[in-house]
């Protein structure tokens, strides 16, 4: 059988150095042991580290190996959707929230700025950034640039619709058509209203937060930084014995 | 038929007025996310995200508040304009 010493100090690589090797483990944490410094956090540079008992009953909970290591699948997963990199390395918990945030951005910038926000043909520097989100941006983009633009009458050219115009597909090409005032008045106009001003540069700038936001989890999802455990309670010992 | 209406996520919302508020929700949402992936412990991730919201708010206060210094007193003593 073999130990893994219970993590005491913020300084982890000196976790198993009073350890003997055959009782040092990855994966079981042993309890209890006895932080005697006024200092936890300089308790090895004190003393030598003690470890009352190494009976099995001691032994209270196993952890799972930390995935720590270059992880390409995880990664890619990130820059599918947010959060699901993490959740390829088993944290749900971060995936969870991650996609809270990053989702959290990419839905309030649309929902201000409407589906204009995400533009790749007027605002490709922006979309460059914010199709860093993933498959959501490609996905509203990609409905954006079929279903609300047209081209223009005069020059060919794909554009979202001015006050005044309607959407027409003719020969299966969507067209701009001018609205006869009754039409107007009925009500009938462009499929969205684009944002305009600060609205549309702080949909945008949500958006391309949300981007730049699920990059970093796209690293940290790519090279994992160990996950630091909460600090279980010292128990009192019943039994001597030292490493 | 397309009318004018409203739409959610398909329409700009028609808020001009109030467009600094906005900052509020994007920094929350903003907060969550980074934290979640730089909060080394967990345990202590909730008072962790509110720190960090405090801190862009914070700042952002003391950014606009300088500027409204910078702009109303300070340029017109610099170069004062006739009226």
């Amino acid at each position: 059988m073999r130990w893994r010493v219970l993590k005491s100090s913020h300084r982890p690589s000196t976790i198993a150095r009073s350890s003997g090797p055959d009782r040092c483990a990855y994966g079981i944490t042993l309890e209890p042991r006895v932080n005697t410094s006024p200092c936890p956090g300089f308790v090895f540079l004190l003393r030598p580290r003690r470890v009352l008992s190494l009976h099995p009953v001691h032994c209270l909970r196993m952890t799972t190996p930390q995935p720590t290591e270059f992880n390409p699948v995880a990664g890619l997963a990130a820059l599918i959707f947010p959060g699901a990199g993490h959740l390829v390395l088993g944290r749900t918990k971060r995936a969870a929230l991650i996609c809270i945030g990053v989702m959290g951005l990419f839905t309030f910038g649309l929902l201000i700025g409407g589906i204009d926000a995400i533009d790749s043909k007027n605002d490709k520097i922006w979309f460059y950034a914010q199709v860093l989100v993933g498959v959501p941006t490609i996905a509203v983009n990609h409905v954006h640039q079929s279903q609300f633009k047209a081209a223009d009458p005069n020059n060919g050219y794909l554009r979202s619709g001015f006050p005044g115009e309607h959407r027409q597909v003719i020969d299966g090409q969507a067209v701009w058509q001018p609205l006869t005032q009754e039409q107007i008045a009925s009500g009938m106009g462009p499929p969205n209203v684009p944002g305009l001003g600060r609205i549309n540069e702080i949909a945008m700038l949500s958006i391309v937060l949300a981007g730049m936001l699920n990059l970093i989890v796209f690293l940290d999802a790519l090279m994992p930084s160990p996950e630091k455990q909460a600090r279980p309670k010292a128990t009192p010992a019943t039994n001597g014995g030292d490493a | 038929m397309i009318t004018l209406a409203y739409t959610p996520f398909i329409d700009a919302l028609p808020l001009h007025e109030a467009w600094f508020l906005l900052i509020v929700p994007m920094t929350i949402f903003l907060a969550i996310g980074y934290k979640a992936v730089r909060c080394s412990n967990m345990k202590h991730y909730p008072k962790e995200v509110v720190i960090f919201i405090v801190q862009i708010l914070g700042v952002m206060a003391l950014l606009a508040i300088g500027f409204t210094i910078f702009v109303n007193v300070l340029v017109p003593m610099i170069a004062p304009m006739s009226s």
